[in-house]
């Protein structure tokens, strides 16, 4: 193949790559958007698809389909997920001409790791669609395995031609072509760079919630890192954690008669909940106690009555208990 | 403690609740079976309730999934094992909480439960000596068990028991440091020399005090899980501007809470650049620098 052909590959006729996010507290979602970029390089119109309020039937018009999805709870879809996953499962097969691809985010933590990534990799086959790119499972530190996985599915997907087939030959091609794409892009991102001079990225990391672990750390857990070196009871922990979870969410009364309730002495304004609220009704108010300490500013959450659904998730995040659910009435 | 001490009620507010009440469901379910360690051992070591910290940050993700607490007991027990002493894990699946913090906070009763359960252990266990990575844990053991007066066991802080065993380490690359005094073993014990003569064995690491060092070492703002709030946050904040005056690389502490809440203001204030403060080094506990710090021979 000589270079024109790949370039004309990569840029004509239809080049619509659809990724799909199931998220809860936003990592998905924050890798999707990441993603979006990423798919200019292969020449590829990308559009970033929020799960809920997605048109299943929709999806078998699109011949690439990359899907992020994280695990909520005992292996459960997130909140924006559970409905497509209930109508997709039913659909029957409808993707004749679609590839897709999986990207699960889990915690080893939690007995079904991965599950709803698992799940949808099993339902998209059912439905019909051809698996271009193996499913990978992410832990915790999701950030260098989901890479990974997006540099392998996203050089095979637009590798996908016109008609919906997978030119298997053209691959290598591809990934050249994105690499030398990288090189001609390379200005523009370097002035994006420089505008935005936040503090942010003076640090030299990369996005706001994901912050790596440093050097040292990594240098400790290499070091302690041995077979030899008994275990100091981190199961039982881990079991008496998961026991007190289960009994936190079933004590909290959940629903639109229930507000929830921040109780200010108690709260350490550390911004969990703020992260978890689906319906972001959840602020981080100043108040004023300077006269006490003037060296730090107080921060704490309001929860905002017009848009709190009594839903729990930051009752259930707070690691305070400084949130309660009381009734509206 | 006197009694009358004692009659003081409980305290108002406890942070950090799910870690108390697992605490508390661990000491109130009291086991009478009896055990017996596989074989004679000098040394025990307690890891505390480091594996618990660990679970409950990456739990309520507080630190952001960055700070390591279950590898305090690992680097620990290697550095032992460095050092020749081969000793008895007294970890959490048979030992409980040494108990500081419901005795500081006035939690009698729970105290009272898992120092029974404790000192039944220890006199089972048959050790001589019991050493902790903790600086609470060593203030426990040593004044409110009164271990070597009741029991005849020496209690030794980790630094302590690692001092004077010719050890050698180097760092990977050449770091400031400085050391953080905990109030339970710099104060309350009178214990400064033993973590500093270990950081003079790190060939490669420059050691400088703070400002404020020894006796007048600045509190990191929250000791037994009492209160984590604007006034706890003021102070700890001053102590991590001491450590960027002293142009520092690494702060090294030596209790497992100080380390934990350093850690988080740090991560905290990654989180918010908007707010303008910012620390540029990492907070360690001694043990995991020491780690990281060994050489591969031996």
């Amino acid at each position: 193949m000589s270079d024109t052909d790949i370039t004309a590959f990569a840029t004509e006729g239809n080049r619509d790559l659809h990724i799909l996010y199931g998220s809860q507290s936003g990592n998905s979602e924050g890798l999707a958007e990441k993603w979006k970029k990423e798919g200019l390089k292969y020449g590829l119109t990308t559009t970033v698809h929020d799960m809920d309020g997605f048109d299943i039937n929709s999806m078998s018009g699109m011949s690439r389909v990359m899907i992020v999805c994280s695990t909520w709870g005992e292996g459960e879809m997130p909140d924006n997920a559970e409905e497509l996953y209930e109508t997709a499962v039913g659909v029957g097969k409808i993707l004749t001409n679609t590839h897709f691809s999986i990207c699960a985010l889990g915690d080893t933590g939690y007995d079904l790791f991965c599950q709803s990534g698992k799940d949808w990799d099993k339902t998209m086959e059912d439905m019909g669609g051809s698996r271009i790119h193996d499913r990978v499972d992410c832990d915790v530190d999701f950030e260098d395995p989901a890479e990974q996985w997006m540099n392998g599915a996203m050089s095979k997907l637009a590798c996908v031609d016109n008609d919906g087939n997978f030119q298997a030959n053209l691959v290598e091609d591809m990934i050249s072509y994105a690499s030398g794409a990288v090189v001609e892009s390379e200005p523009e991102t370097v002035v994006e760079e420089g505008a935005g001079t936040s503090a942010y990225q003076a640090m030299g990391t990369s996005s706001l919630f994901f912050h790596k672990p440093n050097k040292w750390l990594k240098r400790v857990k290499e070091a302690v890192d041995d077979d030899s070196i008994p275990t100091t009871g981190i199961e039982k922990a881990k079991d008496m954690f998961k026991e007190l979870r289960k009994i936190t969410l079933k004590s909290l009364p959940q629903g639109k008669d229930y507000i929830a309730l921040v109780d200010n002495e108690k709260c350490i304004g550390c911004t969990q909940c703020v992260y978890f609220c689906n319906f972001a009704s959840i602020d981080m108010i100043s108040w004023d106690l300077t006269a006490r300490t003037s060296q730090f500013e107080s921060k704490k959450a309001l929860i905002l009555d017009d848009t709190c659904v009594g839903c729990t998730l930051c009752a259930f995040a707070c690691p305070v208990e400084a949130i309660t659910m009381e009734s509206k009435v | 403690m006197s009694d009358k001490t004692r009659q003081k009620p409980y305290a108002r507010t406890i942070p950090h609740p799910l870690f108390e009440r697992l605490i508390v469901d661990d000491a109130m379910n009291v086991e009478k079976d009896e055990w017996k360690p596989e074989r004679y051992h000098e040394y025990g070591y307690f890891p505390g309730c480091v594996d618990f910290m660990d679970v409950e940050v990456k739990f309520t993700h507080l630190n952001k999934g960055d700070a390591d607490h279950a590898s305090i007991a690992a680097a620990s027990i290697k550095l032992l094992n460095y050092a020749d002493i081969d000793p008895l894990i007294l970890d959490m699946n048979v030992f409980k909480c040494s108990g500081h913090d419901q005795l500081w906070q006035g939690n009698l009763e729970v105290f009272d439960s898992l120092k029974e359960h404790n000192m039944r252990r220890l006199k089972e266990s048959g050790i001589k000596i019991i050493t902790c990575s903790c600086a609470e844990c060593y203030r426990t053991f040593a004044v409110d068990y009164d271990l070597p007066g009741t029991l005849g066991i020496k209690v030794e802080h980790i630094t302590q028991t690692l001092q004077g065993r010719g050890l050698k380490f180097k760092a990977p690359e050449n770091v400031t440091v400085s050391y953080h005094d905990p109030c339970r073993l710099g104060r309350m014990m009178g214990e400064y020399e033993a973590p500093r003569d270990l950081i003079q064995l790190v060939d490669g690491a420059t050691m400088v005090e703070l400002e404020n060092n020894k006796e007048r070492a600045l509190c990191c703002g929250v000791s037994s899980m009492m209160y984590c709030n604007d006034a706890t946050k003021a102070v700890r904040r001053k102590r991590l501007d001491q450590g960027t005056d002293a142009g520092i690389d690494i702060m090294l502490g030596g209790c497992p809470k100080c380390y934990m809440h350093m850690q988080c203001m740090l991560n905290e204030e990654r989180m918010n650049p908007e707010e303008g403060h910012h620390h540029d080094y990492e907070m360690m506990d001694l043990m995991q620098f020491l780690v990281a710090c060994l050489e591969d021979e031996k």
